[in-house]
């Protein structure tokens, strides 16, 4: 099955591409894209899936930190690479007049 | 020697209950790892933001189950993403009723009609002057009692 280029998937990939060596967690995803964890988990692991994205717990010591470790994302070299390629053509694909999404205004 | 910190406000016994309860509905192999990595995003939280969070996750879980299982095997290729922005489309577009069609050409110079509105790229003998071949090609049904 295809991965569609919705509108929450291109927040998504933006939000990552704004530093694709920035390892981020999927609630600071959500918080930059503007979206809720119901969306954004599903999302994380198709770009996981098909290889843009790779995971990671942290490495903390959890009594240190006063939390547990959180699972950290960022895109793989060739996932930054694919995911700037898709972003651009969706936008040379998307009708003249119509707006790209704008991060924080997700669903 | 590194001191204890304080922790962080814990999440509630009712936000682990429903996170315990939404991950069952994952692939067994996965349901550890959101677990846990539902439970870590809770710490700090108010209990709003828990109620809020947990419900999304509830309400999300069937999602994350279909991607998490269709993730299995998958190689990174472009071809499988579709590029057509489809959340944006008109719903006129999406049912194929109607298109905004208009003229535009590739880098080679073939002539082809895409629609301003959707973006689709008209398939077929779209300009041959036959009505129902060039509304096949443009609507994908045939239009007028002939």
């Amino acid at each position: 099955m295809a991965m569609r280029m919705t509108i929450p998937l291109q927040l998504v990939l933006q939000v990552l591409l704004e530093d694709p060596d920035r390892e981020l967690y999927g609630l600071e995803i959500g918080g930059a894209a503007g979206l809720a964890s119901g969306t954004v988990h599903p999302l994380l692991a198709r770009l996981e899936g098909h290889g843009w994205l790779e995971s990671r717990w942290e490495d903390i010591d959890p009594s240190t930190e006063g939390r547990p470790a959180r699972r950290y994302y960022r895109l793989t070299g060739e996932g930054a690479e694919d995911a700037r390629a898709a972003l651009a053509r969706v936008r040379a694909r998307r009708p003249q007049g119509m707006p790209s999404p704008a991060l924080g205004q997700g669903a | 020697m590194p001191t204890a910190a304080t922790w962080q406000r814990p999440p509630t016994w009712w936000a682990r209950a429903l996170i315990a309860a939404s991950v069952p509905v994952l692939p067994r192999s996965a349901r550890a790892r959101y677990e846990e990595e539902f439970i870590a995003d809770l710490y700090g939280m108010s209990r709003i933001e828990q109620a809020r969070y947990t419900g999304h996750v509830l309400a999300g879980c069937v999602s994350l189950r279909l991607a998490v299982r269709s993730a299995v095997g998958r190689t990174s290729t472009l071809e499988g993403i579709d590029m057509t922005p489809r959340q944006c489309r008109p719903l006129r577009c999406r049912l194929n009723l109607h298109h905004d069609w208009h003229d535009e050409s590739t880098d080679n110079g073939t002539r082809f009609q895409r629609c301003r509105r959707c973006g689709k790229d008209a398939t077929g003998p779209v300009t041959t002057g036959d009505d129902n071949v060039e509304a096949i090609a443009r609507h994908g049904f045939v239009v007028g009692g002939g």
